[in-house]
């Protein structure tokens, strides 16, 4: 028994194996037909073994074995790409023997294990394992690769002097005096780096963060200490609504606003404040397409819902007793609020505040109609940028009218490096903090 | 005494209670200005097309402006991806509560929480590799002659300006950690005496899982698996990389995921913004991407109505 099921294991292991393979290369196209056969005799030995010594007739296995026989020749049959049927492309055969082994391997493992580990009850919770396994494994792979793709094609071209030189493409005609007589001469300035981008998803952050956190608390607050049920229900749909909503039409809605704004009011201060400005080196006042509180007024509808969320978790985790206790010797519920319940809540609302920051520094489904190249400086008031939309910008900068995708196209990874720093330390600054919350005294 | 102490408290609300209030009704008032400003600004398209936006043809040169390829380009993006995220994070959230063993649980757990915070545009910017990688060789013939590639191609395209398959699986990357806490929660909701139940009457914990654990928590599972299409309904980043934004024409055949056909999200950005060039592109094209927006608007809506219906629904189900 345990001799059979050994090299059943090890060969539906291997067309497992060789399944994973083929869906990333196409250089194992000699090898599924062979496995899938040895696939069919060993599960026929075993059917037979089975059907002798226990005297069981299994259904499963034969049908194992008769499906591994009919893809072998299938697989056989097929030629190299499959055309035609209208469909747009060509499909190798690499794709089919992959859906094949994987969908064979399985089952055939996990069998093969059960009678390898005995054919107990115990077996059988063991023998799902790979069922549960295999697909994590795969999608595990692909965040890896990610990962790896990242890293190795952006560690090498990142360097300090990258990240403190800001990026510039600017020629203007500077005014040289030659024996009393004017003369233009243009001036070129091109520097390659990240430094506004970096300290825009910063401001963006902040900004964002100094405007939900008013707005959330204050949603939570009254949500949970004051509405009514009906109220409370519109807020709080409202507020799941914001998130739920598709980015791009709050993005779509800032596009239109802009233009209104600078259709009825060019050259105003609103004009100003809502497209942002900066100066070019010889001093022409330029506008931007929008400025960074105008952006982060926008992230911080999704940022919102995060911290209201998060402020009505933290008020209805405080113990009854506490509460009570800060009523019963007088406090007012004003004082119990801003005194008990809050400070209570805190870590609550500084973890929801947290992850709200990792969503503004990846935010790029609002901004990226609203955002340049970050020339004109960072501060409120000038153009928005981030490292988001450095990315973005990489791929479609001609489009949009500039020159990254131009300069600084093989840049893409070492950007994206800098921002999975900045979420993914955010984000695990929330889960830190998430844990310390659920350790706390949680009342009698 | 109460009658009185009411009409004060009325009379005199707290300044916190007033600010509190004011601060609650921003996003009431911004959902509704959002409404407002997508119902107005689609006006337009509206009086111009009437009927014809929920047509299969989109073709300005001849007046036709359907949306029904944009819709079904929504539908099969999110397919593809629920396809491959569900069942993924299904299996994660099983591992890490009923199957786990020593650290397992707690380790896919913190893995999941630091994926979450991978932003989209990291997913989008690896639409090239994954074309290059997977795509390419197994569904656009790379390596081939171009003569056999024409040959073989007479009628059809290849999927090498992106397709659907390729933004659905990069969309599945990016539900995956957004889908397997929400599972989690729900498989962990499942209370400890029906397992216990199960387990005493002599079922292993497979068993348990399949017959009692999984429809125990199939309210919470489905509604999870909701807001998992609410969020990648609205995706605009991948599937700008990965798809593209130009609305086409219905695939045929109908489920043909290596054509590229642009959902609703990145259709909107086609159409109100040029393309990403920024300039409106004209009043008519502006709103009907407008519209498009109120389409995506009311599906999500729709999508996340069924989603707290069956939260509230199952919600004290198991309340003893």
């Amino acid at each position: 028994m345990k001799k059979i099921a050994i090299v059943a294991l090890l060969v539906s292991g291997a067309a497992l194996i060789l399944g994973c393979l083929s869906l990333g290369t196409n250089s194992l196209e000699a090898y599924p037909v062979p496995v899938l056969g040895i696939l069919f005799l060993t599960f026929a030995a075993l059917f037979v073994y089975i059907r002798y010594s226990r005297k069981e007739t299994k259904v499963a296995i034969v049908a194992i074995a008769m499906l591994a026989l009919a893809s072998a020749i299938i697989l056989k049959v097929l030629p190299e790409y499959l055309h035609g049927f209208n469909i747009n492309g060509l499909i190798y055969r690499s794709v089919i023997s992959a859906l094949l082994l994987i969908g064979l391997g399985i089952p055939a493992t996990c069998y093969s294990l059960f009678y390898f580990l005995g054919a107990t009850p115990r077996a059988r919770d063991f023998s799902r394992y790979p069922l549960l396994v295999l697909p994590i494994i795969l999608i595990a792979a692909a965040f890896i690769f990610i990962i790896y793709k990242i890293i190795a094609g952006g560690a090498p071209l990142l360097s300090w002097s990258l990240i403190i030189t800001p990026f510039k493409d600017q020629s203007w005609y500077k005014e040289v005096w030659q024996n009393g007589w004017p003369n233009f001469i243009t001036t070129t300035t091109l520097q390659i780096g990240l430094r506004n981008a970096i300290l825009g998803t910063f401001l963006l952050m902040g900004l964002t963060a100094i405007i939900s956190l008013p707005i959330g608390m204050g949603v939570g607050v009254f949500v949970h200490q004051y509405a009514g049920p009906r109220l409370g229900g519109v807020i709080r749909f409202s507020t799941t609504a914001l998130r739920a909503i598709s980015g791009i039409i709050l993005a779509i809605i800032a596009l239109s606003l802009i233009h209104a704004v600078s259709n009825s009011f060019h050259g105003t201060f609103l004009n100003y404040l809502v497209q942002g400005f900066g100066y070019y080196p010889n001093g022409k006042l330029l506008t931007g397409r929008s400025s960074f509180l105008f952006a982060s007024l926008f992230i911080s509808l999704l940022v919102i819902p995060i911290v209201a969320r998060a402020t009505e978790e933290g008020l209805t985790s405080l113990p009854k007793d506490i509460e009570e206790g800060s009523l019963a010797v007088g406090a007012s519920s004003e004082h119990t609020l801003t005194h008990i319940s809050l400070p209570w809540s805190l870590p609550n609302i500084i973890t929801g505040l947290v992850l709200g920051c990792a969503e503004a520094a990846g935010a790029l489904t609002i901004i990226f109609l609203m955002a340049g190249t970050g020339q004109l400086g960072v501060n409120p008031l000038s153009e928005t940028t981030s490292l988001a939309y450095f990315i973005f910008d990489t791929r479609f900068g001609t489009q949009m009218g500039d020159s990254v995708q131009y300069y600084m196209k093989s840049y893409e990874y070492t950007a994206a490096i800098l921002l999975l720093i900045i979420t993914v330390g955010l984000t695990v600054l929330a889960l830190v903090l998430k844990s310390k919350i659920t350790r706390r005294y949680k009342g009698a | 005494m109460m009658r009185r102490n009411k009409q004060q408290r009325k009379s005199n609300p707290s300044a916190i209670k007033i600010a509190a209030m004011i601060l609650a009704l921003i996003p009431v008032v911004a959902l509704l200005a959002i409404i407002t400003s997508l119902v107005l600004n689609s006006r337009t398209a509206i009086k111009t097309a009437g009927w014809g936006l929920l047509t299969a043809t989109f073709n300005p040169a001849g007046g036709q402006y359907g949306l029904l390829p944009a819709m079904w380009g929504t539908f099969l993006v999110v397919l593809v991806a629920m396809v491959i995220a569900a069942p993924v994070s299904l299996f994660l959230a099983i591992l890490a509560n009923d199957f786990s063993i020593g650290f397992l649980g707690s380790i896919i757990r913190w893995t999941i929480g630091i994926l979450s915070g991978i932003p989209p545009i990291i997913y989008a910017a690896m639409a090239p590799v994954f074309f290059l990688v997977f795509i390419g060789p197994k569904f656009a013939g790379a390596g081939l002659p171009e003569a056999t590639i024409l040959k073989m191609t007479q009628y059809s395209d290849l999927p090498i300006n992106g397709s659907t398959l390729l933004g659905g699986i990069l969309m599945s990357l990016l539900l995956i950690p957004f889908l397997s806490p929400l599972l989690d929660d729900a498989i962990k909701n499942v209370p400890h005496s029906l397992k216990e139940a199960s387990f005493s009457l002599g079922a292993d914990r497979w068993h348990t899982l399949t017959h009692v654990t999984l429809p125990a928590a199939v309210s919470g599972i489905s509604s999870a698996l909701m807001l998992g299409m609410l969020t990648g309904m609205g995706e605009a980043m991948i599937v700008a990389f990965a798809i593209g934004f130009e609305i086409g024409k219905i695939p045929q055949p109908l489920f043909d995921i290596l054509k590229a056909t642009a959902p609703l999200t990145t259709v909107i950005v086609g159409f109100s913004a040029g393309g990403f060039s920024l300039d409106l592109s004209g009043p008519l094209l502006t709103s009907i991407g407008n519209f498009a927006g109120l389409v995506l608007l009311l599906l999500s809506f729709a999508v996340l109505g069924v989603s707290t219906y069956l939260q509230s629904r199952f919600k004290n189900r198991f309340a003893s």
